[in-house]
């Protein structure tokens, strides 16, 4: 592997079986459908199970071109199913255990289109990556197609490196970029986020869970969230620090913020997170661990992890729905 | 009544007992660099536990801090040997710990015994749906005769 990352073309990926992750780069809604119908007609053929996961205004031109055969494949909205893209693997998880034994899965997943917070696309990015490491057992054709004229440059760049292989008008071919998991199982959570110009902070230590949750009560009644959300987010937080108070030390920083409709609370320690899949499994009963970062998934609109030696970053965002 | 800091203890007279616990606020903490401390835990979660045969009370909020002592009540009333209600009325909170502990004391029971929950607070169905436990603990909107 280079200094840079850039690993040599992703051989690793066999071309007829296993997990086969490529980008679709397209342009416009026509070469959307003349492809995304083409690879859907593909798995019909083979009599492979098919899910296509893209926002849900572009399926009706797909079933139309589909005719009859359409009741053979499943349909999801992405913008519901992956609006907290660290929903998108456990469905994914979910099609694949579905069809143990079946040799040959078929999916199309667009986690990212235009419009999306930049917040979102990040982390829609870091589930992109985290799919090979996820899926890497599962004998599945995944497609994702990516609108090149709408989406950013460094979007595509992006897709170039979760992707060991690329589709566009010129064909097939393996990414010259593409970053394998091994660099997700040694370090998931690495990267920054940006500051925010200002927000309101509360430290933190054993035996002061109440005052946190006073204090995000508090900051979900004046950012205008809803009692249900302002409910889901004291108790979102509450789960997180309650693994700072646990297993990290015991003592941590909460900052909350707004930016324009969303609410942000986010709690800092001195832990570390190693486990590339954590909030991504849903928990068993009896397990003590790893069930915080599952809620938070569960009842945030998007939960953003960082952690590092210096410690571990958790970011909880709520988006207000209280005027719509 | 009896009032305890701490454990579980039946009055003598079969009228109800209670637990009270508050979180300890003087444990020994690190500082670390660019952290203030908060002042020392005041309003840390209150927990009251009244038992009466067949019927549990709990009031004031369930979180890491008092989990110890709602473990401890669940405990004492495994014995019953009638369904169990468990009114949640008084409750303003409940952690993922806490409601695990109650499916997992329904688990325990079942089918010999049913537990049910009265009134919960809102996180306790979050937690059930959230976890995907949804039938593992009955839940009654109701109100329980005084």
């Amino acid at each position: 592997m280079s200094p840079g990352g850039a690993s040599t073309p992703g051989p690793a990926q066999n071309e007829s079986t296993g997990f086969r992750h490529q980008a679709l780069f397209y342009s416009g809604p026509s070469e959307f459908l003349d492809r995304v119908v083409a690879f859907v007609n593909e798995g019909i053929e083979a009599d492979e199970p098919t899910l296509v996961a893209i926002p849900a205004p572009k399926e009706e031109a797909i079933r139309t071109q589909l005719g009859s055969k359409a009741d053979r494949v499943q349909f999801v909205d992405m913008t519901k199913l992956g609006h907290n893209p660290a929903h998108i693997i456990p469905a994914w998880r979910r099609f694949v255990d579905a069809h143990a034994g079946r040799a040959g899965l078929r999916g199309i997943g667009e986690p990212i289109w235009a419009g999306r917070r930049r917040a979102e696309v990040v982390e829609a990015q870091g589930h992109e990556s985290l799919l090979n490491l996820a899926l890497a057992d599962a004998d599945l054709s995944l497609l994702c197609p990516y609108d090149v004229d709408v989406l950013e440059p460094p979007v595509i760049e992006e897709a170039r490196r979760s992707h060991p292989t690329l589709v566009d008008t010129s064909g097939r071919r393996q990414s010259w970029t593409f970053r394998d998991a091994s660099s997700l199982a040694t370090a998931p959570f690495s990267g920054s986020l940006p500051e925010p110009y200002r927000s309101r902070e509360l430290v933190f230590r054993v035996g002061s869970l109440a005052p946190v949750r006073r204090f995000v009560s508090e900051a979900g009644g004046e950012a205008n969230l809803d009692t249900t959300q302002v409910d889901q987010l004291v108790l979102a937080v509450n789960e997180v620090v309650t693994n700072t108070l646990r297993y990290a030390g015991g003592i941590g920083l909460l900052r909350v913020w707004r930016e324009q409709d969303v609410l942000i609370c986010e709690v800092r320690d001195r832990g570390q997170l190693d486990q590339p899949m954590v909030g991504r499994e849903r928990p068993a009963v009896d397990q003590e661990s790893g069930r915080g970062l599952w809620m938070a998934n569960q009842l945030c609109d998007l939960v953003q992890i960082r952690s590092l030696a210096s410690g571990t970053i958790v970011r909880l965002h709520v988006q207000g729905r209280a005027h719509e | 009544m009896v009032v305890h800091r701490q454990g579980v203890t039946r009055s003598r007279d079969g009228r109800p007992t209670l637990v009270r616990d508050e979180a300890p606020n003087d444990l020994p903490l690190g500082r670390g660099p660019g952290l203030e401390a908060d002042q020392p835990a005041a309003g840390a979660g209150a927990l009251e536990v009244s038992i009466e045969a067949g019927l549990m009370r709990l009031v004031g909020e369930v979180d890491v801090t008092n989990l110890g002592v709602l473990a401890s009540v669940l405990v004492a009333a495994r014995p019953w040997c009638g369904d169990l209600l468990i009114d949640l009325t008084g409750l303003s909170f409940i952690d993922v710990a806490g409601t695990s502990l109650l499916v997992c004391l329904a688990r325990q029971l079942a089918p010999v015994t049913r537990v049910t929950v009265l009134r919960p607070p809102p996180h306790l169905e979050m937690i059930l749906r959230a976890v995907g436990w949804e039938h593992e603990l009955a839940i009654a909107p109701g109100e329980v005769e005084p």
